[in-house]
């Protein structure tokens, strides 16, 4: 166990597709709090955020030799992660079963990323945190993955199967929301 | 914390997740492979059928007729044919986008890219003489089934379109024979251009009291009417 905790995700991962039970107990402990921490941006029971969970950990472990560990470990189980919670919103209907997706459909010009400037602080991200519960949930989980998971342009689009140039052009949309939310709340 | 973590060791532990062979993926990754390329082919076919389709009935011909030829020409073709290759068609894309790799580009390259490849490829096998060939072996070994599918497909009849050679022209009235040996007479209207006996025409009209009046004719180019 021990000689694990030293190890990168994608090593552990490859450990686990030996047959390594203990690599995958590390790689729990890493990411049960990030999983919740996302889940629980969009889902209120606690129950159902833990059952969540588990699945979201069951299927990365059943799934786990579909795993490429020359890839990221975190853009994978993300991915699960992003799954599991769009199945669980479609039980709740709040995630249309069928859905056109208008961004993805033409070449978008997008957000110009400026590191400095989305590097925010602690009390700025408690404002957005604040905002989220107004905006749509894919508005919301563009957000919570680029600044509460602090994931790439490259890893969002691979969770979310979206062209990059989408994610930029939906943050910039989402930063837009936040925007005129803020002002709503805050100016008279 | 640690609970969800024992809880979730505790169900691998007791067997109630188990790691799926990489052969099943791999497997997986394979079919979806064949199922594009099957799906492929049966759309490169389809269209090459579409494209015999539209040669053998001549509909290309009313092209350069106006409004009404252009209407007819959509009313002639063989919507059931155009509705499989759309459902295949996005089939194709759906599969790529969703279970390949497709979802890095646009949706709009993507549907383009699908859409130059599936035409390019049933234009290349219209062109071959397949078609041809499957419709006279059909014909030769009495299949019935698919004879029908080419025979519904090639002579698709065009509502208020007739095609022939002129046998006689008057001043203001000519006779002219279809494709199918059947006569029929033809009244001109004094603004329209009258064609010489032997002219292979295409003519939109109206039947009346047995004759057609007709609206639009066009002289074809010798040898591209008629076979």
């Amino acid at each position: 166990m021990e000689d694990n905790i030293g190890q990168s995700d994608e090593n552990l991962a490859k450990t686990v597709q030996k047959g390594k039970i203990e690599a995958f107990g590390v790689l729990i402990t890493r990411y049960e709090a990030k999983l919740s921490r996302y889940a629980r941006k969009f889902i209120s029971g606690q129950q159902d955020i833990e059952d969540m969970i588990q699945n979201i950990f069951l299927k990365a472990y059943k799934n786990i030799q579909s795993f490429n560990p020359d890839l990221k470990f975190s853009t994978w189980i993300y991915a699960i992660s992003h799954n599991e919670l769009v199945n669980f919103l479609k039980k709740q209907k709040r995630w249309p079963v069928i859905s056109i997706d208008t961004d993805t459909f033409f070449p978008a010009i997008s957000d110009k990323k400026n590191v400095f400037e989305d590097i925010l602080k602690e009390e700025e991200l408690e404002i957005i945190d604040k905002c989220l519960h107004d905006m749509s949930d894919k508005y919301r989980e563009i957000i919570v993955l680029y600044y509460f998971e602090s994931l790439d342009y490259r890893q969002i689009a691979d969770v979310l199967r979206i062209p990059i140039n989408t994610v930029g052009v939906r943050l910039k949309r989402a930063k837009g929301q936040i925007k005129k939310n803020l002002s709503k709340k805050w100016i008279p | 914390m640690d609970t969800i973590k024992y809880k979730i060791l505790k169900e691998i532990g007791e067997g109630r997740g188990k790691i799926t062979p990489r052969y099943v993926f791999l497997l997986r990754k394979i079919l979806l492979f064949l199922a594009i390329i099957l799906l492929s082919l049966i759309l490169f076919f389809l269209i090459s059928l579409l494209v015999y389709s539209i040669q053998e009935s001549q509909l290309n011909l009313l092209f350069g007729l106006g409004l009404r030829g252009l209407k007819i020409f959509l009313i002639s073709l063989p919507w059931i044919l155009i509705t499989i290759i759309g459902l295949l068609f996005f089939t194709v894309h759906k599969l790529l986008r969703e279970k390949g790799s497709g979802y890095h580009k646009p949706v709009l390259y993507t549907l383009l890219i699908v859409l130059i490849i599936s035409i390019g490829g049933g234009f290349a096998i219209a062109k071959s003489p397949m078609h041809q060939k499957i419709a006279e072996a059909a014909a030769r070994n009495n299949l019935q089934k698919v004879s029908n599918i080419y025979n519904n497909y090639a002579k698709r009849q065009m509502k208020g379109a007739f095609i022939g050679k002129v046998l006689e022209a008057q001043e203001k009235k000519i006779k002219i024979r279809e494709l199918e040996g059947q006569d029929l007479d033809i009244e001109l209207q004094s603004f329209q251009k009258k064609p010489i006996k032997d002219d292979t025409v295409i003519i939109l009209g109206v039947k009346k009291n047995g004759a057609i009046k007709a609206i639009k004719i066009r002289q074809i180019k010798k040898g591209v009417g008629m076979k």
